[in-house]
């Protein structure tokens, strides 16, 4: 099973608070094609302190459960510099930053409510950047 | 008893079942499977399915229901952004190898 999209911070605080329904959209797209959608360790610490109730309830129950359709990344070794460099770029934070770094390591599309936070054209692509409608 | 049966009898973890299908896709299974390997390669595409049926439900179950209800039109949008998003890439990697 391959990563076939990542969700940024902000992409996953709309996801876990069901405010947008193109997240959900996206994500049983991509199980359907038998992928699935990597959700960043930074971008989780990142979006906990922000949620609250069920909201919080969720996110916990995306990391410590098993899904079928998405899959905590985990901050390698490997990628720690680079997290960094693009968090020293975006005012997105390390959640961002990791989000952007995965998803041009999986050449797959990055989810993302704020894309003014990334670095369109600088770390990322414009076209491997989906807003979430 | 050929190969693949033999050996899908002798693992635990198959099950020995009798299917019917169409010829025209009996035919097409021979085609697609390697010799030996036809119950692997059904096995597989049921998994898939398998797989699709359970994370559907798995997005109900998150709360993608009723008002959130996921819906055709939205999945297929979601496709097109996501075979946007591949062609493009698909063509920025070309460009870069030429």
């Amino acid at each position: 099973m391959s990563v076939g999209l990542i969700l940024d911070t902000s992409a996953l605080l709309v996801h876990v608070r069901l405010e947008r329904l193109s997240a959900g959209e996206l994500i049983g797209e991509v199980a359907d094609n038998g992928d699935i959608t990597g959700v960043p360790a930074l971008a989780v610490l990142d979006a906990l302190p922000q949620l609250k109730g069920d909201d919080r309830a969720r996110l916990e129950r995306l990391v410590t459960g098993e899904s079928r359709s998405i899959a905590l990344l985990p901050l390698l070794a490997d990628d720690l510099l680079e997290v960094d460099r693009v968090a020293s770029l975006i005012p997105g934070g390390h959640g961002a930053a990791q989000a952007m770094v995965e998803a041009n390591k999986h050449g797959v599309m990055l989810a993302s409510v704020r894309p003014q936070d990334l670095g369109i054209g600088v770390v990322i692509d414009a076209d491997d950047v989906g807003e979430l409608s | 008893m050929n190969e693949d049966a033999a050996a899908t009898d002798q693992n635990p973890d198959w099950k020995r079942k009798s299917f019917s299908l169409p010829t025209s896709l009996a035919e097409w299974v021979d085609r697609r499977a390697a010799r030996g390997n036809a119950s692997a390669y059904i096995a597989g595409l049921i998994e898939a399915d398998r797989h699709r049926a359970l994370a559907r439900e798995e997005l109900r179950d998150f709360g993608y229901a009723g008002a959130m209800e996921i819906t055709d039109e939205g999945r297929a949008a979601a496709r097109a952004a996501l075979d946007r998003q591949a062609a493009s890439r698909a063509a920025r990697r070309e460009r870069k190898a030429a």
